[in-house]
């Protein structure tokens, strides 16, 4: 039997963790509900580790909501200031209203599961979850999304790729989540090595939302990258 | 005289010697053989556990359409029993009609990753729709909830056999007591043997003039399961000593106990037998050890003397009688209290269903085994106890079996020249159904009967698809226009649909129309609606048949596509499956998945060994996806496979028949958004069959997807950003006026639609924006001509 109570992990016990992320990336973020409590993050530069990234240093080093940046004054300003940034949108039980139909209501509910597993680090049991959440609706869009954030956490890029392509073509007119899908793309292109796609990802993410702090940094730290060492 | 030297004693004596040393010697050697055979089943691998093969979990959510017939199926076929009151034990469930409320007290359940404890549910109803579920032990709204999958089958060698392994330490005191009572009350005092027990059972023998008890003791019985048969022979039951007195002197009596526990026979459930007394508490009560009540251990305990003959689900009568003598005799030997007893005694042993394991999935499985094969080996298989976890929905599976066999009965009714001519000669069919978002497999039937044979035509039988593949070709028009770059083909754009001779490298094709039927000047729309074959070759020369093979790839297509003309109207060999596939991609607005059937593999231990995700991957845009879709729903609605809206089949759908020119095979592939189904009907030797797909094949797929969606949520395909729907005239091609005598809604991609009105059927312009007229014309004079 498995029953899912609402957005709390269902009882069990321990369970087998098969998922190792790959080397090679770093940590994006996860667009998280507004969160009454922020715990204060290092300034550190995102998780590359020798080139590994430890399972545990996700967690750790995961950037804060989106919503947060706010908070956060000392933080580089994005390389192109764009329009004022979007308010956070990324709730998906806010979207749930009256009007929303049965099946995209359970899977924004079942995303929502999935998301927080993302969060603890479980990318096994947060597959598991967001698949469910595709074949329920098949145009949740943010389905897609946390699926691909699951994959490039663990390191398949290409995969993740592949279901942003998907996540951007049922996103239509919601700026706020094209440019987490376009910052996530940066993300993984800059993993692959196709600098010139993660840059222009970034750029687009930041063009959609100029508070994507994640394509901020990653485009500040590829431009930085890319700039002649000086001695 | 001399005397001899053989002394008549000496001659007698030296061969009894001689016999004795020879006699023991081979008995030395005899009893260290046993001991090696007791050995090594100790101390090796004492038991096989067959792998199983497990159904998709079901998903229940807030919100949806569910029949209450349907779940209660479901949970009939999962074990669960219907209980009069409110469920009180696990695999109970109570369903008041009237009330619109079902209660369910789940199953535990160990799913890869996560072990759910099962807990009492209730679900509510609001006509055909779930509206509220419930944690009744915790007073807890769910919004989803999950049922365990379905056993489907095992993966066995010669027998199988379900046990779960259990501690001594595990095993409640009272159970081993009642046991011991009743199988071996001097397991403690004797060596393996029990003179005093084979002596009383002698006596008890003779007195009744037959066989009423037995003398063996409990090792002795682990003896004959482990290593002997069940004939009744001398030899046997002096090798069973033997073997028990070997093995008490290794073994603590703990560990034979234990072993005993766990080997035991207690029942049958079809094809597993129930072995182990912790499997036996699942099978008979849905619970673990610990759970069991007075009365069901000493049922369970019980049962040992006659498995079959005092199982509840064969007579719940036999079984409390042999229950209460259990119970006896557990007072008797003090193992209860008076009160236990009276307590146990009038608990009341149900009567119960017995849900036989049938693998109603054959096809599945060996699609699946080959799957397997590439990882395990059949040694492992069969003796390793791996959980093979699948996309299989035994639901649509059986839904999909019926179909196919009571579709090909009908048509052999139909046309009696279907009839068996042969054993080669057989009219045959496949099915296979696949959601379209995952890409996992759901349900696939491979023939109409698997016992006469097991050729899988799904993904086995290379056929070619005929109009099935045509689809392809106005897709690369769509995508595409003409070679020279430039966009032509809209779904109103005329397309010449007279006969014709393609020159191609040096060769020349004349397709023919079904029917040899040719309807001049038609739509785009019209040439796939009614699936014509030389407005559709027209097309794809102006297309070219480099990107119709570019795109029939890029949708799933993996057979090898010859650049042949005749490949437009489907003259290549593809698998259903395959054909599946690639529509999948289109129902599942343009992004391909991987076709999935093992979502998990689990060992014994419950860990994983192997998990498949889903993956996906954009083939073409939702734009294109949905164009072709739209066309397709004009094929149901309208064109070839209009026979399933005439059989109700009533929901937005997009399909394709598919004929071979030699009428030898029969097609359609059609789906919803959400579920997708491909249907073939033919002869595996090639014979004429003689009827078109949407003869043969679309009825069958009529009836399994009026079964298969009832109760789902109706879905349609939607609109992407970037497609316009505007009212035409299909006469015209035009916008529609208000004079227009047919009107139809039609989708375009944006910018790509008709800007003028329909000039076949002019309205004054006041007409046409709703507008008073002299406003109309002041305001639109400059733009339009009428």
């Amino acid at each position: 039997m498995l029953a899912l109570p609402a957005l709390a992990s269902a009882p069990g016990c321990a369970t087998v963790r098969v998922y190792r992320p790959v080397p090679a990336g770093r940590a994006a973020p996860v667009p998280q509900t507004a969160a009454p409590t922020i715990t204060p993050e290092p300034e550190s530069k995102p998780a590359l580790e020798q080139g590994r990234i430890k399972e545990e240093s996700l967690k750790e080093k995961r950037p804060a909501p989106q919503a947060r940046s706010k908070d956060r004054p000392g933080r580089p300003a994005p390389v192109k200031e764009g329009p004022a940034p979007l308010t956070d949108d990324s709730s998906l039980i806010a979207k749930i209203t009256p009007r929303t139909p049965p099946q995209r209501a359970a899977s924004l509910r079942l995303t929502e599961e999935g998301r927080k597993f993302i969060e603890s680090g479980d990318y096994a049991k947060a597959l598991g979850r967001l698949e469910k959440t595709i074949s329920i609706d098949s145009t949740n869009p943010y389905g897609y999304y946390y699926l691909a954030q699951t994959h490039f956490r663990l390191g398949r890029h290409q995969d993740s790729l592949n279901f942003l392509d998907v996540a951007e073509s049922l996103l239509g007119n919601e700026p706020f989540w094209l440019a987490e899908v376009f910052a996530l793309k940066g993300e993984n292109f800059r993993a692959l090595g196709s600098l010139e796609r993660a840059d222009s990802s970034y750029a687009e993410a930041l063009r959609l939302n100029s508070g994507n702090r994640v394509a901020a940094d990653g485009l500040n730290s590829l431009r930085g990258e890319n700039q002649p060492s000086s001695r | 005289m001399k005397k001899s030297r053989w002394h008549p004693l000496r001659i007698i004596a030296l061969p009894v010697i001689f016999s004795v040393v020879v006699t023991a010697a081979f008995g030395v050697w005899y009893v260290k053989r046993l001991e090696q055979t007791v050995t090594a089943k100790f101390e090796g691998r004492k038991w096989q556990f067959p792998s199983k093969i497990y159904s998709d979990s079901y998903l229940l959510y807030v919100g949806m359409n569910l029949r209450s017939d349907d779940l209660m199926e479901k949970l009939r076929r999962l074990g669960y029993r219907e209980s009069r009151d409110t469920p009180r034990a696990k695999g109970e469930y109570f369903f008041p009609r009237k009330e619109g409320r079902l209660e369910i007290y789940l199953h535990d359940f160990v799913y890869p990753l996560e072990a759910f404890r099962g807990i009492p549910v209730r679900i509510s109803w609001q006509g055909a729709t779930v509206s509220k579920m419930e944690n009744l032990e915790i007073g807890e709204e769910l919004f989803s909830l999950e049922l365990e999958p379905e056993l489907v089958t095992g993966l066995y060698d010669r027998i199988w056999e379900e046990r779960r392994l259990v501690h001594l330490s595990e095993v409640p005191p009272l159970l081993v007591r009642a046991v011991l009572a009743v199988e071996d009350e001097r397991f403690y005092s004797h060596r393996g043997i029990d003179p005093v027990g084979i002596l009383r059972a002698s006596w008890a023998n003779l007195r009744s003039g037959a066989i009423v008890q037995g003398g063996s003791t409990l090792t002795q019985q682990l003896m004959k399961n482990f290593f002997l048969g069940d004939e009744r022979t001398l030899h046997r039951k002096f090798k069973e000593a033997l073997m028990a007195l070997v093995a008490e002197r290794k073994y603590s009596k703990e560990e034979i106990l234990e072993n005993y526990l766990n080997e035991i026979y207690l029942g049958q459930k079809g094809a597993q037998g129930i072995f182990g007394v912790r499997e036996a508490a699942q099978f008979y009560f849905s619970k673990d050890l610990a759970e069991l009540t007075v009365g069901e251990t000493a049922l369970v305990a019980g049962l040992i003397k006659a498995p079959n003959r005092y199982s509840p689900y064969r007579s719940a009568e036999a079984a409390t009688k042999r229950r209460n003598v259990v119970l006896a005799r557990m007072l008797e030997e003090k193992l209860i209290s008076r009160g236990q007893y009276g307590a146990a005694l009038r608990e009341v042993v149900p009567p119960r269903e017995l849900v036989k394991v049938a693998n109603d999935a054959p096809f599945f499985v060996d699609f699946l085994k080959r799957e397997l094969a590439e990882n395990y080996s059949h040694q492992v298989l069969t003796a390793e106890g791996l959980k093979i976890f699948t996309s299989l929905d035994l639901h649509l599976q059986k839904i999909a079996e019926k179909a196919l066999v009571d579709g090909l009965r009908r048509l052999e009714e139909t046309y009696p020249y279907l009839r068996k001519r042969g054993e080669e000669d057989h009219l045959e069919g496949a099915l296979v159904v696949i959601r379209p978002q995952t890409g996992e497999i759901k349900a696939m039937v491979g023939g109409r009967d698997y016992q006469k044979s097991q050729y899988n035509r799904v993904f086995q039988a290379r056929r070619q698809p005929g109009s099935t593949f045509k689809p392809f070709t106005y897709l690369a028009a769509l995508m595409y226009g003409a070679e020279n770059g430039e966009r032509r083909f809209t779904p109103v754009s005329r397309v010449d649909d007279s006969p014709f001779t393609w020159s191609y490298e040096g060769q020349e094709w004349t397709p023919r129309n079904y029917k040899e039927e040719y309807l001049g000047t038609v739509s785009f729309r019209t040439a796939l609606e009614k699936s014509l074959n030389s407005a559709t070759v027209r097309i794809a020369k102006e297309v070219g048949l480099n990107r119709i093979r570019e795109i029939s790839t890029r949708l799933g297509i993996e057979s090898s596509l010859p650049a042949l003309p005749s490949m437009v109207l489907g003259g290549v060999e593809v698998t259903p499956l395959e054909l599946g596939r690639a529509f999948s991609t289109l129902a599942n607005t343009g992004v391909r998945t991987q076709a999935l059937a093992v979502k998990q593999v689990v060992d014994h231990g419950e860990r994983v060994l192997e998990k498949r995700d889903v993956l996906v991957e954009k083939a073409i845009s939702p734009q294109q996806a949905f164009m072709i879709n739209y066309l397709m729903k004009g094929v149901m609605d309208r064109g070839t496979g209009a026979g399933a809206r005439a059989q109700g089949f009533d929901r937005p759908a997009a399909g394709k028949t598919g004929t071979t020119n030699d009428l030898k095979d029969a097609w359609f592939v059609g789906y919803t958004p959400d579920l997708l189904a491909v249907v073939w009907v033919g002869f595996d030797n090639q014979s004429k069959l003689g009827l078109s797909g949407a003869q043969a094949a679309l009825p069958i797929w009529t009836e399994f997807m009026k079964r298969a969606t009832a109760g789902m949520p109706v879905s349609d395909f939607i609109p992407p950003p970037g497609v316009k729907i505007i009212d035409i005239d299909p006469a015209s091609g035009a916008r529609a006026t208000p004079r227009c005598p047919q009107v139809l809604r039609e989708a375009f991609l944006e910018g790509e639609e008709p800007s003028g009105f329909c000039p076949l059927h002019p309205a004054p312009l006041a007409e046409l924006f709703s507008l008073p007229k002299k406003a109309a014309s002041w305001l639109l004079s400059p733009f339009l001509r009428e």
